[in-house]
């Protein structure tokens, strides 16, 4: 279990959680990542899900999909994970093999995920009109948007007279 | 450098990481830089992974080879399984097709500065690729 633990560990920090992986992503040390990561997930509900791969030196397509998978899974539960740190290496394989990374939100260090998370987080603090809006569904949205601010929104010439 | 070549029994998920380790080793021996060297071990792993998936056993071959000015290595991935019985469509992209087999080929071809696959239906697959310096 101490060799596990020191293979890839989970942290809290300002709210949010940071799993850091520090070798090869094998299966088991996947599925240890797996129910340490979405057991803190629970205790302590982050807003934040970092995940740092910075020491993982090798990572192939089926290693990424399971580490994608997983992120997903803390998606499910209400956390907002953001991958940190892949390797130049890994990353031009991952894309030449045509690996799925779309949707995927990544950031350059932990440092810059949590950064990006304190804004999120400002923004939600304050609710303001545009925040209301937001929960809207479109329609209703571009409603407002007509209302308040006519002159943002793009005249087509058929719409004039309504 | 004559060197002998390393054949790595493929049957299950460990000898995977085997190939991908000893892919990795060998080829920062050869003289290639880490992103290169990671390159070359996502096609080690794929044609790894497909031997387990589609023919159960395999094996890989790493050797060393030279050419006239420059040298690089060579991996051969063998098994003696089913074979792919539309191998058209196996090195089709899912760029140009939306969809492809799955086996990962179009990728381990671009990885690789060289690609050849020999396949027979019931006889099994060979693919040998290769990366310059």
């Amino acid at each position: 279990m101490s060799e596990k633990a020191a293979s890839a560990y989970v942290n809290e920090f300002e709210g949010h959680l940071v799993g850091s992986v520090q070798v090869e992503l094998t299966e088991s040390v996947l599925d240890n990542f797996r129910e340490h990561l979405l057991e803190a997930v629970q205790r302590t509900r982050p807003m934040g899900v970092i995940i740092d791969v910075s020491a993982v030196p090798f990572m192939d397509v089926q290693e990424f999909a399971q580490l994608r998978r997983i992120l997903n899974m803390t998606a499910l539960m209400g956390g907002r994970p953001i991958l940190v740190g892949l390797q130049p290496g890994i990353v031009a394989a991952l894309v030449e093999m045509d690996a799925d990374v779309e949707g995927l939100e990544t950031a350059i260090s932990v440092e810059q995920a949590v950064r990006r998370l304190r804004v999120h987080e400002k923004e939600e603090a304050v609710p303001e009109l545009e925040d209301t809006e937001d929960e809207e569904d479109m329609a209703d949205a571009d409603d407002a948007n007509d209302a308040e601010q006519p002159q943002q929104v793009e005249q087509p010439e058929g719409q004039k007279d309504a | 450098m004559p060197d002998r070549p390393r054949h790595i029994p493929i049957g299950q998920e460990g000898d995977v990481a085997v190939a991908i380790m000893r892919a990795r080793q060998q080829s920062q021996e050869a003289g290639f830089d880490v992103s290169t060297s990671c390159r070359i071990a996502t096609a080690v792993s794929e044609l790894a992974r497909n031997i387990i998936k589609y023919a159960g056993q395999g094996e890989i071959i790493l050797r060393r080879v030279t050419a006239p000015g420059t040298s690089g290595i060579e991996i051969r991935a063998q098994d003696q399984g089913p074979g792919i019985s539309d191998l058209e469509r196996a090195m089709e992209d899912r760029y140009s097709t939306g969809r492809s087999l799955g086996l990962g080929l179009p990728g381990v071809r671009r990885l690789m500065d060289e690609f050849d696959i020999k396949t027979e239906a019931g006889a099994g697959t060979r693919v040998t690729i290769r990366k310059w310096l």
